[in-house]
């Protein structure tokens, strides 16, 4: 250490003020120092420096740790995923599509989770890279596939502090994090766990601004449960009750709480209302009307002129519906305009039970009884439709969405209704309707899970399209096609999807185009999911 | 050799030649087939007719009909791709005239290099030995008056003290890298380069650093200055440290030089930018032999210059190295491959302890004391966290730190592969710390 010091403060400070002392140095460089032949002051520093730093570079010992490592290796508790697994996965990191590799990933770890398997060690870090990008709500369910050393390790290392989940994870993104981290978050939580969510919604309502509130009582609604009856009904009966002065958005939240009590059967508001209904059945005088219902089936009447149930006052007070909506020019009286409003929220059971008739004959009463048509430019159109897609949504009740759907006319309506069917018939739908197959805006309305694949029919079906609009249009331009198809069309189709690619002449623009946002990425996708599946 | 995609990816000269093969593996391959030493295949391309690409896989090369500059191009990815991805479209048979011509010309041309080194009569290598020794006279002149002038300068440099360092203009070490460049020594000009580039913000860094390039410059001077006095070996040893090139052609012919034939565990590789070279150095280590080696490859914008055997990081080469001259040779070239292997054939002795690598490092020193970024594998030892560190412990509990250049990735990927497990770690010495390459575990190597 002296050797050190003295050495540092001559070069530091220069031989001019500091000479060599060698008697502060060690014996070794003494002896060697001394055999050299000096030529000056500034000579002999430097090479007591040579002699001392490569002294030392031979001469250090390394360091002993000074306690017993206590430390254990982890034993895994799962097993890892398979040798095939491990290929698939590798395969997928390089998958140049992004979107596709991101659809994959999903599934690689769908399966994992499903075999109760663990990532394997080698591939932990691009692993865990890729997971952080996803929702929280994802990352935790892959936290199952990190096993013991992963999870250790994302306690160890920042670059995955994402990844480190705390108990208060939750309660954070709901009361800190932006509005789409917010959504995705509830979302996820009202389907799996409606209660809980619930929960975590009533524990922050008082610090939500009145937007958001609007905005909670809108997911409420699309995620309806009977257990959000008393949180609803004390917003009902408090927070948003009939004020004379009231702002434009209590008044549109009183309208959502109400459309929620309505969809609940047990609630006192939907009694009411059924109740007040039955005053408006009359009985079928024959004619058009009674070769649609059963014989002794009741009618439901409107009245032309307001009542003591549908006046702009009671409805407003009531159900927060404001009849002096523009909305409300589209219909003939305030009270169609109303009635709509509530035929949105009333569950089709009760429309049955009311009109004691079947689910066909209630649509079919509700679309095209004449009092519920407009003409508009000389075509009819049912005023209840968009109410109706709008309960659909809501109760997501697969009878209702059936009956509805073949009066759908407009696009976004039927893909909204789309996303609500069940496999099955969201597939025989599509394939009734071929001009749709070839479009991603469709084919993403698939309501599959995440394992599952359309059948092999349904997939050739959908190639040939894709194919067929290739043929027309000489170019493939919706970019977005391959997404859906990597994620659902049936690895049994690979075949087709090579025949239909050695159809095509090569080295032609839609050649090209077809290669790039069709072939490359499906074939690609189809191979690792392929491998996934037999692994 | 059974490839994977990510030594495949690593063989790509760019990420989009890599992208471009990816493509192609799912493309449309007119045909496909190997033998038990190469693949090839035909694939539709922009021209009239399908190209031609062929890997020589037992002895990594590729060949493709494509006029691509980019090498190996993205055919010969994809086809080594399609190998990986899915081997059982390649159908065994004999191996057609093009493929058989091209293997066959590989193999004469690594025989007439030997052939060639053999036709030199004794007048030749005369002739050529003595203009050689004209040249380096000539060099040498230049270069005495090269080393006096450093000489005076390190000395005006001391007796002011290095504290002046940090205040320093640029322009005061420029003017003598310029000089050690006119006297052809640009491996000085590098030292005063690193002085010149030092952090000397981190006032914990610099004084230490700036004394340990002083240290080494100061002695390749006196060593120079001594040329004539040394034995060849060392002689060659300071001419290569002051900035002599060797050429590989050259060192083929010399028979003095170090070769050795061995199985090449690859231990890592490491890419470096500097300006507009990348430096892309490889490490390797003789199963046989114990031998390390480093293999450099530099690639400017400006020339495409291929390795002429692709290297891949985690496996085994056979080959002949040729080293550069030394008195204890590390850097190498490969002058012959015969096989790749992605395990080892059999198990490694390992050095059992830092203190047994410190014995080896003396040794190492004293016939080279600039010896420095030294490869090798250590059994049994323990990464732990101390603090913000990462360190090494044996089995005596003796240390290293890991060198804090190690991190990201490859860190993370050291922390999850040790799992608190005593592992066989490889390793490069750097000056302030280790460096870790890779694991090695039951006879295969895992590498970072």
């Amino acid at each position: 250490m002296r050797a050190k010091e003295h050495i540092k403060e001559i070069t530091l400070l220069g031989t001019e003020k500091r000479t060599v002392n060698p008697e502060l140095l060690p014996e070794a460089i003494q002896r060697s120092l001394h055999k050299v032949t000096i030529e000056d002051e500034a000579d002999k520093a430097l090479t007591t420096l040579v002699l001392y730093y490569f002294y030392n570079q031979g001469g250090i010992i390394a360091k002993r740790l000074d306690k017993t490592i206590n430390i254990t290796p982890i034993q895994e508790q799962n097993p890892y995923v398979n040798n095939a697994m491990v290929q698939a996965l590798q395969r997928l990191f390089i998958v140049e599509n992004i979107m596709a590799q991101d659809t994959l990933l999903q599934i690689w770890i769908a399966k994992a989770i499903t075999e109760n398997t663990i990532i394997t060690p080698a591939l932990c870090v691009p692993y865990f890279k890729a997971i952080s990008k996803f929702s929280l709500a994802f990352k935790k369910q892959a936290k199952s596939t990190f096993g013991l050393r992963g999870e250790w390790l994302i306690e160890q290392d920042d670059n995955f502090k994402n990844l480190r989940f705390t108990e208060n994870e939750e309660t954070d993104i709901w009361a800190f994090g932006k509005k789409d981290q917010r959504e995705s978050f509830i979302v996820g939580l009202l389907e799996t766990n409606p209660m809980k969510a619930l929960t975590i919604i009533e524990n922050a309502w008082n610090n939500e601004n009145a937007r958001d509130k609007l905005w909670i009582l809108k997911l409420l609604k699309q995620h309806i449960n009977n257990g959000y009856k008393p949180f609803l009904e004390t917003l009902y009966n408090q927070t948003f009750a009939y004020k004379e002065k009231e702002t434009k958005t209590d008044r549109a939240s009183r309208e959502l709480v109400a459309g929620c009590l309505l969809l609940l059967e047990n609630s006192e508001l939907h009694k009411h209302t059924m109740a007040q209904f039955k005053t408006y059945l009359v009985k079928s005088k024959g004619g058009l009307l009674s070769k649609v219902f059963d014989h002794n089936a009741p009618l439901f009447q409107i009245p032309e002129n307001p009542d003591n149930f549908f006046t702009n006052s009671n409805m407003l007070k009531s159900y927060g519906i404001n009849a002096h909506e523009t909305e409300a020019a589209n219909f003939k009286t305030n009270q169609l305009y109303c009635f709509s409003k509530l035929v949105a929220s009333i569950p089709f059971k009760a429309w049955i039970q009311l009109l004691q008739t079947d689910y066909k004959k209630t649509v079919s009463f509700l679309l095209t009884n004449q009092q519920f048509i407009r003409t508009l430019k000389g075509t009819p159109e049912p005023i209840l439709l968009e109410a109706l897609i709008e309960l659909a949504t809501s109760t997501k009740d697969t009878n209702t969405i059936s009956s509805i759907l073949p009066h759908c006319k407009n696009y976004d309506q039927i893909k909204r209704l789309l996303t609500l069917l069940s496999p099955t018939n969201w597939e025989s739908v599509l394939l009734q309707n071929k001009d749709w197959l070839a479009s991603s805006d469709i084919l993403t309305t698939c309501p599959f899970g995440k394992r599952e694949q359309w059948s092999l029919g349904f997939s050739e079906a959908v190639l040939e399209s894709i194919k067929k609009n290739l043929d027309k249009n000489n170019a493939v331009y919706d970019y977005h096609l391959a997404k859906p198809c990597i994620q659902f069309l049936n690895t049994k189709a690979l075949n087709v999807l090579v025949s239909i690619n050695g159809k095509i002449e090569v080295q032609t623009t839609k050649y090209n185009s077809w290669q790039k946002h069709i072939y490359q990425p499906l074939s690609e996708g189809l191979l690792i999911r392929q491998q996934i599946e037999q692994a | 050799m059974n490839f994977t995609t990510e030594q495949i990816k690593a063989l790509a000269p760019k990420e989009a030649a890599f992208k471009a093969g990816q493509k192609l593996a799912s493309g449309s391959w007119v045909e496909s087939h190997k033998s038990n030493r190469a693949i090839w295949g035909a694939i539709k391309g922009s021209g009239k007719n399908p190209y031609l690409v062929q890997v020589d896989i037992k002895n990594l090369a590729y060949k493709c009909s494509c006029p691509s500059r980019q090498f190996p191009c993205k055919h010969a990815l994809g086809l080594l791709l399609l190998y990986v991805n899915t081997p059982t479209v390649f159908t065994e048979t004999a191996e057609p005239d093009y493929v058989l011509e091209w293997l066959e010309k590989r193999e004469a041309r690594s025989q007439k290099s030997e052939k060639e080194e053999r036709e030199l009569t004794e007048d030749e290598k005369q002739k050529r030995f003595e203009a050689k020794e004209k040249r380096q006279d000539d060099r040498m002149k230049l270069v005495n008056a090269g080393l006096a002038e450093l000489k005076v300068w390190l000395k005006d440099l001391i007796q002011l003290g290095i504290l002046e360092l940090p205040n320093r203009k640029p322009a005061y070490f420029e003017t003598m890298i310029k000089r050690m460049v006119d006297a052809k020594m640009p491996g000085l000009a590098g030292w005063i380069r690193a002085l010149k580039e030092l952090n000397y913000k981190n006032q914990n860094t610099w004084q230490e650093d700036a004394l340990s390039i002083i240290s080494k410059l100061y002695l390749l001077v006196r060593s120079g200055e001594k040329l004539n006095e040394l034995d060849e070996n060392e002689k060659l040893n300071i001419q290569s440290l002051l900035g002599w090139t060797f050429n590989q052609k050259d060192m083929l012919q010399d028979k003095n030089l170090v070769s050795q034939k061995d199985q090449w565990l690859v231990l890592g590789e490491t890419k470096e930018e500097q300006d507009d070279l990348k430096i892309q150095r490889f490490w390797l280590f003789g199963l046989e032999s114990k031998r390390d080696a480093i293999i450099i490859h530099f690639e400017s914008q400006y020339s495409n210059a291929s390795i002429q055997f692709p290297i891949v990081k985690g496996s085994v080469i056979e080959a002949e190295l040729v080293f550069y001259p030394a008195t204890s040779p590390h850097r190498a070239f490969i002058k012959k491959q015969k096989e790749i292997f992605q395990k080892l054939p059999k198990p490694l002795e390992l050095l059992p302890s830092w203190e047994s690598y410190r014995q080896l490092k003396i040794q190492e020193l004293k016939l080279n004391p600039w010896s420095n970024n030294r490869s090798n594998i250590i059994a049994q030892v323990k990464v732990i966290k101390e603090g913000n560190n990462l360190i090494v412990v044996d089995k005596d509990t003796a240390f290293k730190t890991i060198d804090k250049s190690f991190f990201g990735d490859s860190r993370s990927s050291l922390l999850m592969l040790t799992n608190n497990e005593e592992v066989n770690l490889s390793f490069v010495d750097m000056p302030n710390g280790i460096f870790p390459l890779g694991i090695l575990h039951d006879n295969q190597y895992i590498s970072f």
